[in-house]
């Protein structure tokens, strides 16, 4: 009954009031078109006044330095250079250390999720393993590599290697068996099949792992520099604490998290520009 | 000529394993449309799989002109109910036909050829440039069959490819299957558990029992021409005799519980 009387009345009402009814989905439209970035200068302002008020009023300055106040001691750190420095140096180890991590965790996830045995022999030691964060690893990193740059890139390897390794396999195993045997029917060989079916089905998985594997290199290149290293942004940190220089310790984090962000939006990117296809998945049926 | 000689097959251990299927012999003949029909679990797709090659019979054996069926090939083709997994969903409709075409050694201008000739067929040259995403499901199995065409089997074996679809859909696919089937004379073995779809499209129906042991309990021939009408009264008959089967062997089920 609603259907019915609702479709008899409508014609009138849109010739009654067509004009404001246009007008108003214009406003809402460009409402929404707006409404996200407002949202993020509302949730921006709030964050800067509740540190503003946290920092003046609920505690002191010299605890939480104001925003003005990180803004005021980064420009000479800006300046002069000495934040990009570290920044650089902590990302040049983010990066090689990720890298390596990821190439490695990629080919030995693609052959554990092929081969059964290898897979059965190499689990069990896994499963102990990657409960040992990059932190833990710390001292013997330090014993084996000394505190150069070779043991920041093993303890970000460390750190990357788990979870790129048991998406990779999780990949590799989940790919469809209709896909494989449709490749077989088709004529592809055991490698024709790795290559052109196992490969892409698994690429999802993979950006997947090594995603959430960039957000843990930066968790751990911070212990790693503090405790072991004389330069980059957990260095800067950890020297920043001994002086009790507060200001200086939040432009640190400040570069910290812009840092971590930046990287895995242009990661994001490179993956949409390169890889988008793969990532598509298709619904059953 | 497709023969099933004393198939049994039997999963894990000979003696404790589950025993699937049990001594099937059928002869298929070359350009016929045969129906495997029969409840869930009868081992329907077994017997596919192991027409296919992805499987091994226990006992027996499987052949082709003759020839013992022992890996997958594309003489024979597998077609596939989840065509989204199926097919290649990183590649575009023309890409996934051209895939199996270069599998195939086949290039140059007789594969831009097939490509065309293929995709024309199901009606998919206008779409060549999307993935199978942006394709609605009848598509996407238009497209399975089209990339399974390309490569020219002598065989396709379809494993209740149309049962996830729309019941509108269904019966279009129905129609364009056959009207595919009639034009490539190809042998179709086709598995389904739906009385009407194996009516409608069958030349014959082998009725299946109820696992463990499965067996064929009965061969049907469907004389009439096509296309089969569902309200005629030879189709309600035959529908009337193969559901009498399947309700005799579902009571058999109900005693042996």
């Amino acid at each position: 009954m609603a259907l019915i009387s609702g479709s008899t009345v409508a014609p009138t009402a849109a010739a009654a009031g067509g004009e404001t009814v246009w007008a108003r989905a214009m406003r809402s439209k460009r409402l929404r078109v707006l409404r996200a970035p407002l949202l993020v200068v509302i949730s921006l302002v709030i964050f800067f006044g509740a540190w503003q008020i946290l920092s003046y009023y609920l505690l002191n300055p010299y605890l939480i330095p104001p925003p003005s106040r990180v803004f005021t001691t980064a420009v000479p750190m800006i300046k002069s250079g000495e934040i990009f420095r570290d920044i650089g140096i902590s990302l040049v180890r983010v990066l090689i250390g990720f890298s390596l991590g990821s190439l490695a965790a990629i080919v030995m996830g693609v052959i554990m999720g092929r081969i059964r045995v290898i897979n059965e022999l190499l689990d069990p030691i896994i499963e102990v393993l990657r409960y040992l964060s990059p932190t833990a690893m710390i001292p013997i990193a330090v014993i084996w590599f000394g505190i150069g740059e070779q043991s920041k890139y093993f303890l970000i390897f460390w750190g990357t290697f788990f979870f790129v390794l048991l998406n990779t396999v999780a990949g590799v195993i989940r790919t469809p068996v209709a896909r494989q045997r449709a490749a077989q029917c088709l004529g592809a060989n055991q490698l024709e099949i790795f290559l052109i079916v196992i490969i892409p089905s698994a690429i999802p998985y993979i950006i997947t792992g090594m995603r959430v594997a960039m957000a843990s290199s930066y968790m751990s290149i911070i212990p790693a520099e503090m405790l072991a290293a004389q330069s980059g942004l957990g260095h800067l940190l950890q020297v920043s604490g001994m002086l009790a220089q507060t200001d200086r310790i939040f432009v640190a984090l400040a570069a910290i998290s812009l840092l971590g962000f930046a990287t895995d939006r242009l990661f994001r990117w490179l993956v949409h520009r390169t890889l988008n296809r793969y990532m598509a998945f298709v619904s059953v049926s | 000529m497709l023969t099933v000689e004393r198939i049994s097959k039997v999963f894990g251990e000979a003696e404790s394993g589950y025993p699937a299927l049990k001594e099937i012999s059928l002869e298929i003949r070359d350009g016929e449309f045969l129906c495997l029909l029969g409840p869930s679990g009868c081992g329907k797709t077994t017997l596919l799989n192991i027409l296919a090659g992805f499987d091994a019979a226990t006992f027996g054996r499987a052949a082709l002109n003759g020839r013992t069926i022992s890996a997958p090939n594309s003489e024979r083709m597998m077609f596939f109910q989840d065509a989204g997994s199926a097919l290649f969903p990183w590649q575009t409709v023309e890409q996934n036909v051209r895939c199996g075409l270069k599998l195939q050694k086949v290039r140059g201008p007789e594969q831009d050829r097939r490509v065309d000739y293929y995709l024309g067929m199901v009606g998919l040259a206008q779409h060549r440039d999307k993935y199978p995403s942006q394709l609605s499901g009848g598509m996407r199995q238009r497209l399975q069959i089209a990339r399974a065409l390309a490569v020219e089997p002598q065989i396709l074996l379809m494993d209740e490819p149309f049962a996830a679809l729309d019941a509108l859909t269904r019966r279009k696919m129905h129609a364009f299957l056959l009207e595919i089937w009639e034009r490539t004379k190809k042998t179709v073995v086709f598995v389904t558990h739906d009385i009407s779809e194996s009516i409608l499209m069958a030349d014959r129906i082998v009725v299946m029992t109820s696992g463990p042991n499965s067996r064929i309990e009965d061969v049907i021939e469907v004389h009439f021409s096509r296309p089969r009408d569902p309200a005629s009264p030879m189709f309600g008959e035959l529908y009337g005799r193969v559901e009498a089967l399947l309700d005799q062997d579902a009571a058999r089920m109900q005693q042996d519980l």
